[in-house]
């Protein structure tokens, strides 16, 4: 029966094959490992366990949370939004910053402008 | 058009004159004979049909029977595993889960100087996947390169709020199909060494690519 194995090298997954016998000793088989594993995950043989390489937003990733995040905060710039002067002025802030990641966007896990709470006029 | 590299009229002086000598005669059949052999020999490697068709889709080795002139080696890599994205309805970020990429698929055998990586496909993205570069193909003659045309990758899927549109681009990539023709009586009992690439896995619960094989053809 086939089954499939990733080749171990330098502890790095650099490929994934298929094989019907178990091959030799720098493959681990999938079977042992129901989460998967893909090409450049990491090994760990003394651990036996596999992580993979945190995924780096692109900047194309970035553009579109920033424009997600512009488009659910839209409602506080209404006039019948009844937020607090000091409070639309911290949304005011928020989404400048927002809005300067979408324009430029840039590659990379950003640190991204906490959002502010929500403050009615009473 | 020759035979044995003599012209038609030339044999005809060596063989039918009436004033042919008999070291002529014997040096224009010796022409003749060789020629009808070579024929033979070239018939029989392009009229026969292939004397095997096999797909291999584990991975080991393959001897090439013995007698064998000539093989025709297409290799595909595995299929990228398509991608799952989590729709978010509130203002909350999307989650995505993107497939891994498919396993090349290689074959070699140093004596023959053969070298074949098809690469597998890219994972889903949401994202432009792109395709994988990097396959090859030793020795470069009577070989092809088609990024793409290779097994195909998983289907991806998204879920969650159903108020926005899926982008495009959440399928794994197909893998590249590469392959080699080599003509040659040294072919015969070669030994191929080959590893199949297996198709990438699906992020979460999108569809996984589908695995790499080769085909021989083999007169």
């Amino acid at each position: 029966m086939e089954k499939v194995y990733g080749k171990i090298e330098n502890g790095v997954i650099v490929n994934i094959e298929v094989w019907e016998n178990s091959p030799s000793s720098n493959y681990i088989s999938m079977e042992n490992y129901p989460s998967g594993f893909g090409i450049g995950d990491l090994y760990d043989e003394n651990t036996d366990t596999l992580s993979r390489p945190i995924y780096v937003n692109t900047a194309e990733d970035n553009y579109d949370i920033a424009l997600k995040r512009l488009s659910t905060s839209d409602w506080t710039q209404g006039a019948d939004a009844n937020l607090t002067t000091s409070n639309l002025a911290d949304w005011v802030t928020y989404r400048a910053a927002i809005r300067a990641i979408a324009i430029n966007p840039i590659a990379g896990n950003l640190d991204w402008p906490v959002k502010p709470n929500t403050e009615y006029n009473t | 058009m020759t035979i044995n590299n003599k012209t038609l009229s030339t044999l005809q002086g060596l063989v039918t004159a009436t004033t042919t000598t008999e070291g002529n005669f014997r040096t224009g059949m010796n022409d003749v004979l060789a020629q009808v052999n070579a024929n033979q020999e070239a018939l029989a490697i392009s009229v026969d049909c292939p004397g095997v068709l096999t797909t291999l889709t584990g991975s080991g080795s393959y001897t090439i029977p013995s007698g064998s002139q000539a093989v025709y080696i297409v290799a595909s890599g595995g299929g990228g595993g398509g991608a799952y994205r989590l729709l978010s309805s509130g203002d909350t970020d999307d989650a995505y889960y993107n497939g891994t990429a498919g396993g090349n698929t290689t074959v070699s055998n140093s004596s023959l100087g053969l070298s074949i990586t098809a690469r597998g496909g890219n994972g889903g993205s949401f994202n432009y996947a792109g395709n994988l570069t990097g396959s090859s193909v030793t020795p470069s003659s009577n070989s092809f390169i088609q990024i793409g045309r290779g097994s195909a990758g998983g289907q991806g899927r998204s879920s969650g709020a159903t108020n926005q549109t899926s982008k495009s681009d959440a399928n794994g990539r197909p893998a590249t199909l590469a392959g080699v023709y080599l003509k040659s009586a040294s072919v015969s009992g070669k030994v191929l060494s080959y590893s199949v690439g297996a198709g990438g896995s699906g992020g979460s619960t999108a569809e996984s690519g589908q695995p790499g094989f080769i085909q021989l053809w083999i007169w």
